[in-house]
C-alpha cells in the first residue's frame, strides 16, 4: 500500500507504526512524490506484533510516498493484503548533533550545502560538471567511471591533486539520498579533513561524523558500505566495516574517533 | 504578583503542550490507489526551495576551479570509495 504524506521540505523523523499477527517481512520505502529516482529510505524488518520504523529525514520533499508492504506478497492495496496493518504515521522533530560538526571550517560548511543539493537532485540531473556556489568544489557527474576503457566498480572517487570528485551516474541514480551523502562525505574527508590523505578508515569515520551529526539514518550508512564492500571483499574492507559498525553503534554515547 | 506568575506558567504550559501535540500528531492516512498519482514526469527543479535547488552546472569547456587543500607534488592518485 502507498500513502501520501505532506512533508513540506521540512527536516523531520517519519514514524511508521506497523502491526502483524505473525512474523512478516515488511518492506518500507519512502520516495519523493514528484522528483524521479529520489529515495529517502528503502529498508525491511521482520515484524511480529507491533513495531516502529523511524525514518530520519534531514531533507524531505514537498510530498512523499510511503510504501509499506509484505515483501512476500508484493505491494498490494490495503484491502487486498490482510497480513499486516499500518497503525499510524506521524511526523516528529529530527534529532541532530550539529555541535559535533565543525561548521567554523569553511570547507565543511560549503561542502555540506553543495553535497545536500547535489544528492537530493542527483536522480534527475544530467551528466556534467557541477560546482558549489563559492566554486570551491567540483563534481564530475559522469555516465560511468572508467579507466583505460574499463568501467570501474566504485561509485565515486576523488582526485587528491585538485579535489575534484568523480561520480558514476549509473550507480548513483539507484542510491538513496542518505547513501549518496555518506559516499560524498567520505570522498570529501580524504582531501579536506583527513590528516593522512589516503587513509580509508580515517575518511570513513570523518565522513560518518558529519553524516550522523546532520541526522541521517544509521541503517542507510551501514547499507551503502555493505553494498560497496560486497563488490570488493578485501581484508582491508572487512576491517573498515568492523570499525564503521563500531563507530555507528557508539555514536550516541561517545561521539569520538575510534581509529588509531 | 503571584497571579502574574501563575498566568505566565499557564501560558508556557499551554504553549509546550501545543508544540508537543503538533509535532507528534498522527497524520490522516491517504492511500494512493491510482498509480498515475505516483507519476513524476512533470517535476520541475524551479519549484524547489533555495536550499534544495540543484548546484550550478558548468557549461561544456568551462574551466574547473577548485580550492585544493593539499597535494603531493608530481603524484596523482584517486582514492576510491570501494577500496
Amino acid at each position: 500500500m502507498i500513502y501520501t504524506i505532506p512533508t513540506k521540505y521540512e527536516e523531520i523523523t517519519l514514524v511508521v507504526k506497523v502491526f502483524t499477527e505473525s512474523p512478516v517481512k515488511i518492506r518500507l520505502k519512502v520516495i519523493d512524490a514528484e522528483q524521479p529516482n529520489t529515495t529517502f529510505t528503502d529498508r525491511f524488518k521482520t515484524i511480529e506484533g507491533e513495531a516502529v520504523f523511524f525514518v530520519r529525514m534531514p531533507v524531505s520533499a514537498k510530498n512523499v510516498l510511503v510504501y509499506v508492504y509484505n515483501e512476500n506478497n508484493g505491494n498490494l492495496a490495503k484491502n487486498l493484503d490482510k497480513t499486516f496493518d499500518v497503525l499510524s504515521i506521524t511526523k516528529e522533530p529530527l534529532e541532530k548533533k550539529l555541535d559535533i560538526i565543525d561548521f567554523g571550517n569553511p570547507y565543511i560548511k560549503s561542502f555540506v550545502n553543495f553535497s545536500t543539493r547535489f544528492c537530493y537532485n542527483a536522480g534527475s540531473l544530467a551528466s556534467g560538471n557541477y560546482t558549489s556556489d563559492d566554486k570551491m568544489f567540483v563534481i564530475k557527474y559522469m555516465p560511468i567511471i572508467e579507466d583505460n576503457g574499463t568501467e570501474q566498480t566504485t561509485p565515486a572517487r576523488i582526485d587528491i591533486e585538485n579535489g575534484i570528485i568523480e561520480i558514476s551516474k549509473r550507480q548513483f541514480v539507484d542510491y538513496s539520498i542518505p547513501n549518496r551523502m555518506a559516499i560524498l562525505l567520505h570522498e570529501f574527508s580524504h582531501v579536506y579533513i583527513n590528516d593522512n590523505i589516503d587513509d580509508e578508515v580515517e575518511a570513513d569515520l570523518n565522513g560518518l561524523l558529519i553524516y550522523l551529526g546532520l541526522g541521517y539514518p544509521r541503517i542507510e550508512a551501514f547499507e551503502v558500505f555493505a553494498k560497496t564492500f560486497i563488490n570488493a571483499p578485501t581484508e582491508q574492507n572487512k576491517v573498515r566495516y568492523d570499525k564503521i559498525r563500531n563507530f555507528i553503534e557508539n555514536f550516541e554515547t561517545k561521539n569520538t574517533y575510534l581509529y588509531e | 504578583m503571584d497571579k502574574q506568575i501563575a498566568y505566565i506558567g499557564l501560558g508556557i504550559g499551554l504553549f509546550t503542550a501545543l508544540v508537543i501535540y503538533n509535532s507528534t500528531r498522527k497524520l490522516e492516512l491517504v492511500e494512493v490507489v491510482d498509480p498515475t498519482q505516483t507519476d513524476t514526469k512533470s517535476f520541475d527543479h524551479a519549484s524547489l526551495p533555495v536550499n534544495l535547488k540543484p548546484p550550478y552546472r558548468l557549461a561544456d569547456g568551462e574551466p574547473l576551479m577548485t580550492a585544493r587543500r593539499k597535494g603531493i607534488n608530481g603524484i596523482s592518485f584517486k582514492p576510491r570509495f570501494d577500496r
